[in-house]
């Protein structure tokens, strides 16, 4: 069986199956539930699919640290916008949301004229049950600025330096940034993190040379420098680690005093 | 279990764990450094090793201070479902008292605890000051075997044992390292895949299936965590169970590469398809293509 021999509309449009239609899910998080919008854009074949019941709004929680997967039918009303719930004690770490639409059954997928690029042109094309007709990004409940970098007080550090180190003992991708005692009670403020996440992407060239095998978080990583269309660390020439690190967690101008706050980083100790 | 003592206690368990093993791989190099380290960390192993040797009282004391937790605070573990455990059930569990543990902590435990080496660390605490485990003699079911002729070796044994030493490990540790977080595991997933199965697939052949081979449950496991995640959805995950019990019955063993080849099988329907919407026809078409 060819798993990939039907159209689906993805996300990060990194298919090129539908000409003209768009998937755009919104996911807001909350600790314990998520309100997914399924953004669906000139896809009338899709849509009349939904009508019909032949596919359904769904999406996908993963917790890898838990062993824990499921997927949620839509149940709301309207059913693009879906309410996602799950028990604090079922996760732990990163949980991935992935919002999609699912075929319900086995069926005929007839898309109006000019819907479909012409390599599908005068194709039969039989959709399975289970066949994912759009797919989103995986959304994740902790940034990935947090899930990068785990920040550590080293008291034997001399004042104002940093030092960055790859935790090898993490299964996915993952840094300890140690921080001289002067400067970790400024961990919080967004420039010292950014600062760190640069390290950080200095090491990645040698690492993870095989996309078909990332982690998820190095996946993720990836997917981000592509959609903005950065080089990642496999083409050493043209990775820029300042460059994929702004990508991850821009610099935001400090706010003058009349703007109040100036702590908000990325992540926490 | 304590939550006061469970939301403060990952911290000084990480911190203890990566003081009491030396890392040799850390100090390739700046070997001088190395050695010094080495020096510093083995007078902690010996501390620890002492403490193993002087019985439960004093390593229950001495597990507590490494962990921050005061002398008279009640851990409150779940309930252990047998007086005590021997070495040899303790460090390899048969089949049968894997089941009765599952059991007895099925919903006393949950996955999100199950998952960290901390949480099962300060069980053993509380159980091995209830005395049971070891019946007094804590040094062979916590330190002897495997390569334990050196005192690193020992006290990986320990730690691996008690909840796993994910510094070294990674997360896998947890789940293959840890006999009792294994048993408990091993028992929860099998109950899934009776669940999800409709009972086509029974919780004790699964289980059977599952316990066969340790380095086949350690690498599922690993998949699960890092690689396939997808394997999680309790469906997919019948289909890997169901598939290792044809080649348990065909070739009387599993072996690592037949789940690795069967996951890799899984992870590619699961690309595009969602698994629990996926039919078995075409999840048996993608096995045997």
């Amino acid at each position: 069986m060819n798993t990939l021999s039907l159209p689906v509309l993805l996300q990060d449009r990194s298919r090129l199956d539908w000409r003209v239609a768009k998937y755009d899910p919104e996911v807001r998080l909350l600790p314990t539930r998520a309100t997914v919008f399924h953004i669906l854009r000139a896809a009338p074949t899709l849509e009349r699919l939904v009508r019909e019941g032949l596919a359904q709004w769904a999406t996908e929680l993963r917790c890898p640290k838990t062993l824990f997967a499921r997927v949620e039918p839509s149940a709301g009303s309207p059913p693009t916008t879906q309410s996602v719930e799950w028990k604090r004690e079922h996760v732990d770490g990163d949980l991935f949301l992935i919002p999609g639409l699912v075929a319900l059954e086995d069926f005929d997928l007839s898309p109006g004229p000019e819907e479909l690029t012409s390599v599908w042109e005068n194709l039969r094309l039989r959709i399975r049950a289970g066949w994912w007709l759009a797919q989103g990004l995986a959304f994740r409940t902790r940034t990935l600025g947090q899930s990068l970098l785990k920040l550590k007080l080293e008291e034997r550090l001399p004042n104002g330096q940093m030092r960055i180190e790859r935790d090898e003992s993490a299964d996915d991708l993952r840094f300890h940034v140690h921080m001289a005692r002067d400067i970790w009670p400024e961990r919080r403020h967004r420039h010292i993190q950014v600062a760190a996440l640069i390290g950080a992407m200095g090491r990645m060239v040698g690492a993870f040379e095989s996309p078909d095998e990332d982690p998820p978080v190095v996946g993720q990583v990836r997917t981000r420098l592509r959609e903005s269309g950065v080089s990642d660390w496999s083409d050493p020439d043209r990775f820029d680690p300042a460059r994929a690190a702004t990508v991850i967690e821009e610099f935001r101008p400090t706010p003058t005093a009349a703007s109040g706050n100036t702590r908000h980083g990325t992540t926490s100790s | 279990m304590n939550d006061d003592i469970l939301g403060r206690v990952e911290a000084p368990f990480s911190a203890w764990q990566q003081a009491i093993v030396f890392d040799a791989k850390r100090y390739k190099r700046w070997k001088d450094r190395g050695e010094s380290v080495k020096t510093e960390v083995r007078v902690r192993q010996r501390a620890l090793e002492r403490a193993v040797c002087n019985g439960p009282d004093v390593l229950g004391r001495y597990l507590r201070k490494q962990l921050g937790i005061d002398a008279d605070e009640r851990i409150g573990a779940p309930p252990f479902p047998r007086e005590a455990l021997s070495v040899n059930e303790y460090r390899d569990p048969p089949r049968e008292l894997e089941v009765d543990l599952g059991r007895a902590w099925a919903t006393a435990v949950s996955p999100r605890w199950a998952s960290r080496a901390f949480y099962w660390l300060l069980c053993h605490v509380d159980w091995i000051e209830q005395g049971r485990l070891g019946e007094g003699n804590l040094r062979p079911m916590l330190m002897e075997g495997g390569r334990d002729r050196e005192l690193e070796g020992r006290v990986r044994n320990l730690l691996r044992r008690t909840g796993g030493i994910p510094v070294i490990r990674g997360k896998v540790s947890v789940f293959s390292d840890c006999t009792l977080a294994r048993a408990w595991w091993r028992h929860r997933l099998s109950q899934e895949i009776a669940r999800v199965t409709n009972g086509e697939t029974p919780a004790q052949k699964a289980h059977r299936i599952l316990h066969h081979n340790r380095p086949a449950w350690e690498r599922l496991a690993l998949l699960s965590i890092r690689r396939v995640t997808v394997i999680n959805h309790a469906e997919a995950r019948a289909a890997v169970v169901d598939q290792l019990g044809r080649r348990l019955e065909a070739d009387g063993r599993i072996r690592e590469k037949h789940v690795q080849r069967i996951a890799g099988t899984i992870a590619r329907v699961g690309l595009r398809y969602s698994i629990p919407h996926v039919g078995n026809a075409l999840m048996a078409e993608a096995m045997y293509s």
